[in-house]
């Protein structure tokens, strides 16, 4: 593979998403540095099915520390009084479980926070856009999370004055600059939207947003009734942001901090956009960072869940592309085979119960599991009751040969391709 | 005698509560904060199995029919039969 030779030494820190303890165990074997997560409602995804609570912090600790991986808790919604006591009593929790970060927007948690010294990263919900603010924030601070609407050349510009103006964190290190590099956008300011809490009393801020942007609408003029033809009808609905192409600029802008958003979506989601943007940040150090990877690297990340990728306003457009559709756009989807029943590790062998679609020989799949994480493979060879089969349909139990432990319990899907 | 004659049974799933407070602003005789953990407490409410739960008197059903209406993770539920 050609290389266009670029190489850009960093020590970009990689951000991982984590909704769960199989997500968590995901984001480490794919080489994350680090992983940012919520407990309560108190997190920019209260609704999400998979928080963590109260009584996990300690094992999410205890086993990212193994792997040498940093911890940083959500506490970025607005807080109103009724929530400080809560806010206060989940701040003392990371303190005590030796979590290393809370990533906040508002004074309440931030003052708290620096009030018994647990680290504070600056969440983008604050929109920090300038170095004057930057320099404000850095008061009370560690890691300032940048404006996700700006453009590169514009983050560039306040990592240089940071070096130049010598801006530390209350750690008394230079200051660390985070930037959002996939996932989601947001239609309004990030997060900073009234839309839900408008239309469903459900306030984006408060992490309860309902999406209502994501679904597609008509624009019709009432005096004319004619009705605006705006290229499609998902006009609130922008495309998720990608940054594997420009990750070069990125990390010549002097950004520290590279995060992956997504912790609502499943492990193997995080398996793959985490193991992208390692090989991506690992090839600028080695110099083989090139067009023909990001072209292979896009089309890995097109396969789970994404609604288009555009580089977001990074790149300075006027606007992101519109997403066209509702939801997935990914081009492969997984289907649940079923679930392991045993596993025999000095053959290295899965059995599984074989409990909704059938697996066929010729399958991609993927487990996922608490602490198996995600482990993928393909082209099974399977059997059913000691035969070799083409095919094991529903309610047999089917063993075959795995590159790696898995474990009783453990979920199997296959990844079957979408048809346009 | 009509539903609107008859008491009713409000629940509360307080687990998936997220304290937006919108049911001790539309309801506040039944409803409140909670400043220890910021979620809201049905007043005088006993616990079952996973719902906490009282009867409402008629008179005060469409208050808390407001309340469950207003609430954006629909925990609050207004059984009238």
């Amino acid at each position: 593979m050609e290389s266009t030779g670029k190489k850009v030494p960093h020590t970009v820190e990689l951000m991982a998403p984590v909704g769960s303890f199989e997500s968590l165990q995901a984001a480490i074997n794919a080489g994350a540095d680090s992983v940012f997560f919520g407990i309560t409602q108190l997190n920019m995804r209260a609704r999400a099915a998979s928080n963590f609570d109260f009584k996990d912090l300690a094992e999410i600790a205890k086993i990212s520390q193994k792997h040498g991986v940093r911890t940083y808790l959500t506490l970025n919604t607005l807080l109103y009084d009724h929530d400080l006591k809560l806010a206060y009593k989940i701040i003392d929790a990371v303190k005590a479980a030796g979590i290393d970060a809370i990533i906040a927007a508002d004074m309440a948690a931030i003052t708290y926070a620096n009030s018994i010294d647990v680290e504070v990263h600056i969440s983008t919900q604050l929109s920090i856009s300038n170095i004057e603010s930057v320099k404000f924030y850095a008061q009370y601070s560690d890691m300032i999370v940048l404006a996700r609407e700006l453009t590169v050349p514009m983050m560039k510009n306040i990592c240089t004055q940071i070096k130049e103006q010598d801006i530390r964190g209350r750690n008394g290190k230079p200051l660390d600059i985070e930037v959002f590099g996939h996932g989601a956008m947001c239609v309004a300011i990030s997060g900073r939207c009234s839309m839900s809490l408008l239309t469903d009393n459900s306030s984006a801020n408060r992490g309860a947003c309902r999406q209502n942007c994501r679904r597609s609408y008509k624009i019709i003029d009432e005096q004319t009734k004619t009705q605006l033809k705006v290229e499609n009808d998902y006009v609130l609905s922008p495309e998720d942001l990608c940054t594997v192409g420009l990750l070069d600029e990125l990390v010549d802008a002097g950004i520290t901090v590279l995060k992956l958003e997504g912790r609502g979506r499943s492990a193997d989601y995080v398996d793959t956009i985490v193991r992208v943007y390692r090989e991506a940040l690992d090839s600028l150090n080695e110099g083989t960072y090139s067009q023909e990877k990001v072209v292979e690297w896009n089309k890995r990340l097109g396969t789970v869940y994404n609604r288009g990728l555009s580089a977001g306003f990074y790149l300075g457009k006027p606007f992101v592309e519109w997403s066209g559709i509702y939801g997935n756009k990914a081009t492969k989807r997984r289907e649940l085979v079923g679930a392991v029943t045993h596993y025999y590790p000095k053959v290295g062998i899965a059995e599984v119960l074989v409990q909704e679609n059938p697996f066929s020989h010729t399958d991609e799949y993927v487990f996922t599991g608490r602490t198996t994480g995600v482990l993928r493979g393909e082209k099974p060879e399977i059997q059913v009751e000691g035969e070799v089969v083409g095919v094991a349909q529903k309610a047999e139990k089917v063993t075959f040969k795995v590159a790696g432990r898995v474990r009783e319990g453990d979920r199997l899907y296959k990844i079957v391709g979408v048809s346009e | 005698m009509s539903d609107s004659y008859q008491d009713a049974t409000v629940t509360h799933d307080r687990e998936n509560c997220i304290g937006c407070g919108m049911c001790a602003l539309l309801c506040p005789r039944y409803w409140s904060m909670n400043p220890d953990d910021g979620k809201s407490d049905l007043v005088d409410a006993k616990k079952g199995k996973n719902l906490y739960q009282r009867k409402v008197v008629h008179e005060d059903i469409d208050e808390n029919k407001a309340a469950a209406e207003a609430c954006p993770v629909n925990v609050i539920k207004v059984h009238t039969k």
